[in-house]
C-alpha cells in the first residue's frame, strides 16, 4: 500500500504539470458527466427530504417557517458535500476501479509496462487528480440542486411564503461553508481516487474480480470519506455555533 | 418520448423478474434455507460498513442540529429533535444506501459472471429454474436483510450522536437518552422498516435484473455493476421521497 501511495502521489503531482491539459480535462469532464445525473438526483431529493423534516421537527417549537436554516446548515455544511462526494465515489469510483482491473485482468497494464510506459503515470496519476478536482467542483452543484429543491417544496408543497424560505435558506448561509464543503469534497474525492485506483490495479482472480474490486473500492472509500468528513466537521465546527 | 416508454418499459421487465422470481422462490422447499443463506452472507458483508458509516453520520447530524438549537438556547431539545429523524430518514436511507453500493454490487457482479460463464444456461439445462434459485432468493434475501440491517444501523447512528451530545457537548446522559425515546413512536419504528423493506424490494429488482440480463464477457460484467449501483442509488433517493410523501 505504501509503495502504491508513493507511485500514486508523484504520478498525480506528475499529471499536474505533465499530463496534457487536454486529456487531463478530458478525464475531469468524463468524470463529471457521469457523476453529475446521480448527484443531481441525489441533492434533489435529499434536499426535498430534509426540508420536510426539519418543518415537522421545528412545528414543535412553532418555527416551521424558519427550516430553512437546517436545511442551509446541515445541508451545505454536511449533507450535501457528502452525498456528491458519495454519487462520485459509487459512480465514478466504480467506474474507475472496474476499468483499472478489466485492465489489470486482461493483461494490459503490463502490456503498457512492457513498452516502457509508466502506468502510474498514464492511468493512475490523472484519475487520482481527476477525482479531486472533479469532486470539489460536483459540491457546489449539489449545494445549489438542494436549495433549489428545498425552496420549491417549501413554497409549492408545504406553503411557505417564498420570501421567508428565501431568507431562512439563505440568512445563515457563510462562504466559509461552502469553502469547507467544497475542501471535503477535495479531499473525499483525493480517497475516492486513491482507493479505487488501488483496488483497480490489484484486482485479482478473473471476472469475478472486476466486481470484487469495484464493490471494495465504493464501499471503502465511502467509509474512508465518511470519517474523514466527521473529522474535518469535528475540527472545524465542534466549538463553534452557527456563526 | 421513446426515452419515457423504454424507461417504462425497462421497469416494468424488472418488476416482472423480480416478483416472478421471488414467487416461484417462495413456492421451492429449499427456499427458506436459501434466502437466509443469502441474508447471512450478505448481512456479514453490510454490517461493518453500515455500522461505520452510520455513525460518524449521526454524529455529523448531531453536531449540526448543536449548533441550531444552541444558538436558540434550548439545548434540553436536542435529542427530542434528532429522533424522529434519525429514525425514520438517517437510519433507512444510509442502510439501504449501503446496501445499495455493496449487496447490489455484489449481487449484480455474481449474477453477470454466472450468466456470461453460462453457469445459469447450465442450471436449466439440469433442471432447475434459474430464476427461482438466482433471482428469487437474493430478492427476498436483500427484503429481509434491509430491515435487520436498519435497526443496526439506528443503534450505530444513536451511538454517534450520544458521542457528541453527551461526550463533547456535556448534555447529560440521562437527558439524552430519555429524550431520545419520549419523541419515539410506535409508527415512526415500523414505518422506518417498511421503508427499508420496500427499498430492498426495489434494490433486489435493479440488481437481479442487470446481472442476469448481463452480456458478453468481462465489460458486460462492468456495464451490469455500474447500471445497477447508479441505479439503486438514484432509485434510494428518489423512493424515499415518495414514501415519505405518501405515508408521512
Amino acid at each position: 500500500m505504501l509503495t502504491f501511495l508513493r507511485h500514486t502521489g508523484l504520478a498525480t503531482f506528475a499529471a499536474l504539470f505533465q499530463s496534457p491539459f487536454w486529456a487531463f480535462s478530458q478525464c475531469v469532464w468524463r468524470l463529471l458527466i457521469y457523476s453529475l445525473p446521480i448527484t443531481a438526483v441525489i441533492a434533489f431529493f435529499s434536499g426535498a427530504v430534509l426540508l420536510t423534516h426539519a418543518v415537522s421537527a421545528l412545528a414543535l417549537v412553532g418555527g416551521g417557517p424558519v427550516s430553512g436554516y437546517i436545511v442551509a446548515l446541515g445541508g451545505v455544511r454536511e449533507l450535501f458535500p457528502l452525498l456528491a462526494a458519495s454519487a462520485l465515489a459509487c459512480r465514478a469510483g466504480g467506474e474507475i476501479s472496474s476499468e483499472l482491473a478489466a485492465l489489470k485482468l486482461g493483461q494490459q497494464l503490463e502490456a503498457v509496462e512492457g513498452m516502457g510506459v509508466n502506468s502510474y503515470r498514464l492511468l493512475v496519476g490523472p484519475r487520482v487528480l481527476a477525482c479531486m478536482v472533479g469532486s470539489a467542483l460536483l459540491v457546489p452543484i449539489s449545494d445549489v440542486i438542494g436549495l433549489c429543491s428545498a425552496y420549491w417544496v417549501g413554497v409549492y408543497q408545504l406553503s411557505i411564503d417564498p420570501g421567508n424560505m428565501q431568507e431562512s435558506l439563505l440568512i445563515w448561509l457563510r462562504f466559509s461553508d461552502l469553502a469547507v464543503g467544497m475542501l471535503k469534497g477535495f479531499l473525499f474525492g483525493w480517497l475516492v481516487g486513491i482507493i479505487s485506483t488501488y483496488e483497480g490495479v490489484h484486482a485479482k482472480g478473473g471476472a469475478n474480480g472486476i466486481g470484487q474490486a469495484a464493490s471494495r473500492a465504493v464501499v471503502r472509500s465511502m467509509i474512508a470519506g465518511y470519517l474523514l468528513s466527521f473529522a474535518l466537521s469535528y475540527a472545524i465546527y465542534g466549538n463553534s455555533s452557527l456563526g | 418520448m421513446s426515452l419515457v416508454a423504454s424507461v417504462l418499459s425497462a421497469a416494468w421487465q424488472m418488476f416482472r423478474l423480480a416478483a416472478a422470481s421471488s414467487i416461484k422462490a417462495l413456492l421451492s422447499p429449499s427456499c427458506l434455507r436459501l434466502c437466509a443463506q443469502q441474508s447471512a452472507s450478505l448481512g456479514f458483508k453490510c454490517l461493518g460498513p453500515v455500522v461505520l458509516i452510520l455513525a460518524p453520520v449521526g454524529a455529523m447530524f448531531a453536531l449540526q442540529a448543536y449548533a441550531l438549537v444552541h444558538a436558540f438556547d434550548i439545548e434540553r431539545i436536542l435529542p427530542i429533535g434528532i429522533a424522529p429523524v434519525l429514525i425514520r430518514e438517517i437510519a433507512p436511507g444510509f442502510t439501504c444506501f449501503t446496501l445499495a453500493m455493496l449487496a447490489c454490487t455484489s449481487i449484480a457482479a455474481e449474477i453477470a459472471s454466472m450468466k456470461t460463464n453460462r453457469e445459469i444456461e447450465a442450471t436449466l439445462a439440469m433442471g432447475i429454474d434459474p430464476r427461482a434459485v438466482v433471482v428469487g432468493t437474493r430478492v427476498l434475501s436483500l427484503v429481509i436483510l434491509a430491515p435487520l440491517l436498519n435497526v443496526v444501523a439506528l443503534f450505530s447512528a444513536a451511538g454517534g450522536s450520544y458521542f457528541i451530545a453527551v461526550t463533547v457537548k456535556q448534555i447529560p446522559s440521562e437527558t439524552f437518552w430519555v429524550g431520545l425515546f419520549q419523541n419515539l413512536r410506535v409508527y415512526d419504528v415500523v414505518f422506518s422498516e417498511l421503508k427499508c423493506m420496500v427499498l430492498g424490494l426495489l434494490l433486489g429488482a435493479i440488481c437481479t435484473y442487470f446481472g442476469y440480463n448481463a452480456q458478453g464477457n468481462i465489460n458486460g460484467i462492468r456495464r451490469a455493476i455500474n447500471w445497477s449501483v447508479n441505479l439503486s442509488v438514484a432509485t434510494v433517493f428518489s423512493s424515499n421521497y415518495f414514501i415519505n410523501l405518501a405515508l408521512c
